[in-house]
């Protein structure tokens, strides 16, 4: 089963850079800018069963090859993000997309791998109840002021706190 | 405990700490890069290794393609009599994709809808044997048509007989119209004199909708069958190929309503997306005594969305194949009308593949895209369509911030390449 992929010509889309542009946009990014791309590549990996290596290549080879457009306007790195995420999202299980059409038992049981994969990170995170309540909150979507909310800390603590979940999901996904 | 997180929970996790990623201050990554690799220089070089192995991999990818139409090109001079049995396959195939291209065109300057997001991926085996895990994207930007469905062959057989299914006798239309009529109010059908002309028929129709009695919304549906069935196969660029399209629509509304008489709120304008609402199909009852039957609902909006190419009509048929109702449930098809629909402008349209899009369901999850669907039909959207302006604002309220930068730098671009589909 493989997911739908919106052919780029049809979608709302900025005039396209050129592939030259394309690789002299991503080739010409800051010190900063590359770590922060590799850190994503690591992060959405691991919930792929691909390394960041290949997440990331995949999402340049995109890029480059003109599958997908690169807007003028847009935010260089978010773009790039962006496909990372939705290719990491299609290399993953693909029924997930179905989940709600149970009881279709091949969704289910992707969908209880999935879970097993969400037990374990969140296990990692035992020796830190703070720290596994706000992740298990950032798995169910919840953002922003309400997860500080959640872990009753204040902005300081959460900050840190956040900032300790982030390391440890990088040295995880290493 | 493994029932307790949602199958896209490390997604959502992912996004979150990926969008703390994106909020650190650029001293503070570098730092944490020196403690990581002694030296933030070594991450950089693996992130050029990385630049240079996935440019090498879409150049290795075009030349495969090019490889590839090559051979196609050259098996013509050198085998053409073992190529005659591909040829006749690949003219019929060629004269069902046209039928389905042209059916699936728009009349706005964009490409075919058809996505060429053709989901058929496993027909190319070439591009998958080199790299299976990247297929799906490889095919999506393949040039190959896809063959029509099975349904849409039904449907090119089905024109090629040249017979509208409303002119059989034992059609359901006819069924459900002398039910209709038997039941309801005896519904004289308004005189068509060739004098009047088809927007005038259907002006009446409409106003006739708009009406509270059973009986003038048996007489719409008398008119918009008659507007049907004379223009079933007027040509796509005829001179009321649009009407007759918006008729057939209106038809096929009227088989997916179906309920009693006296429920109908139906207006001229016609029906509001139900996406949100599953249950407005007993909302907006035609009136008389109609029996629901959505089969032959997909059967019209299939005609009218690939010979007239219109909008409504493939809109409709989205919304059939995503809940499937007379249909099988294809989420895959569903937004591939949906995004046929929405290149012409179609609010509700964009707004059900924005949607789709940032759930991931049918297609692969980009939030961004998505919202920007969601925004050009935020844009669009009338007071009837309360929907689309929630959906657009639960979607923002989730959405990080570089995900809307995105989103409204492609709408607003969309908006400047597509003026007339985004002023509808």
């Amino acid at each position: 089963m493989t997911t739908l992929s919106i052919a780029a010509e049809d979608e709302p889309q900025a005039a396209r850079l050129s592939r030259s542009e394309v690789i002299e946009a991503i080739r010409t990014l800051t010190e900063a800018e590359k770590i922060t791309l590799l850190k994503i590549a690591k992060i959405y990996s691991r919930t792929t069963s691909f390394g960041h290596d290949d997440l990331f290549q995949e999402a340049v080879c995109r890029l480059i090859g003109g599958s997908r457009a690169l807007p003028r306007e847009a935010p260089f790195l978010s773009v790039l993000v962006g496909v990372m995420r939705s290719i990491a999202w299609q290399w993953r299980s693909e029924a997930h997309e179905s989940v709600d059409e149970l009881p279709d038992p091949r969704c289910a049981e992707t969908s209880a791998i999935a879970s097993i994969d969400a037990v374990k990170t969140v296990d990692f995170f035992a020796d830190d109840p703070i720290a596994q309540k706000i992740v298990v909150a950032m798995m169910d979507g919840a953002r922003g002021e309400e997860l500080q909310h959640l872990s009753g800390l204040s902005k300081v603590e959460y900050e840190t706190k956040r900032r300790k979940i982030r390391r440890r999901f990088e040295k995880l996904a290493d | 405990m493994v029932a307790n997180f949602r199958p896209d929970a490390l997604s959502r996790l992912a996004d979150a700490l990926s969008e703390d990623v994106l909020n650190t201050p650029a001293e503070e990554l570098l730092a944490e890069a020196a403690e990581d690799a002694q030296s933030p220089r070594a991450l950089v070089s693996e992130f050029d290794a990385n630049l240079r192995r996935g440019a090498r991999r879409a150049s290795r990818r075009r030349l495969v393609e090019r490889l590839r139409r090559i051979g196609q090109g050259f098996l013509w001079p050198v085998a053409p009599l073992a190529a005659a049995p591909v040829v006749a396959v690949a003219v019929a195939f060629i004269a069902g994709a046209h039928y389905f291209d042209g059916a699936l065109r728009s009349t706005a300057p964009v490409g075919p809808p058809a996505t060429s997001a053709v989901y058929e991926s496993s027909k190319q085996p070439a591009v998958a044997a080199e790299e299976p895990k990247v297929a799906t994207q490889a095919v999506a930007s393949a040039p190959a048509p896809a063959p029509p469905s099975p349904r849409l062959e039904a449907n090119t057989q089905q024109r090629a007989t040249s017979v509208s299914p409303l002119l059989s006798e034992s059609t359901p239309a006819n069924d459900m119209l002398g039910r209709a009529a038997g039941t309801a109010a005896p519904a004289p059908t308004p005189p068509a004199s060739e004098a009047e002309s088809v927007p005038a028929q259907l002006a009446i129709a409409d106003r006739l909708l708009g009406g509270t009695s059973a009986g003038d919304r048996s007489q719409a549906f008398t008119i918009f069958k008659r507007v049907a069935e004379e223009h079933w196969n007027d040509p796509a660029d005829g001179p009321h190929a649009q009407e007759t399209a918006e008729a057939i629509v209106a038809l096929a509304r009227f088989y997916l309503s179906g309920s009693p008489p006296g429920t109908s709120t139906l207006t001229a304008s016609g029906y509001a997306e139900t996406a949100s609402s599953p249950t407005a199909a007993t909302a907006r009852a035609p009136g008389g005594s109609i029996t629901r039957d959505p089969r032959q609902a997909s059967t019209l909006l299939e005609h009218a969305a690939t010979h007239f190419a219109n909008s409504d009509a493939q809109y409709e048929l989205g919304r059939l194949y995503r809940d499937g109702d007379g249909v099988a449930k294809d989420p895959k098809v569903a937004a591939r009308w949906f995004a046929a629909a929405a290149t012409k402008g179609q609010s509700s349209a964009q707004a059900s593949l924005g949607i789709m899009l940032v759930e991931g369901r049918g297609v692969a999850r980009d939030v961004a895209r998505g919202l920007s669907w969601l925004t050009l039909a935020n844009k669009a959207a009338g007071p009837k369509e309360p929907w689309i302006k929630e959906a657009y604002a639960k979607t923002v309220a989730r959405a990080s911030e570089s995900d809307v930068k995105v989103a409204h730098a492609y709408a607003d671009s969309w908006l400047r390449d597509h003026p007339v589909a985004g002023a509808r």
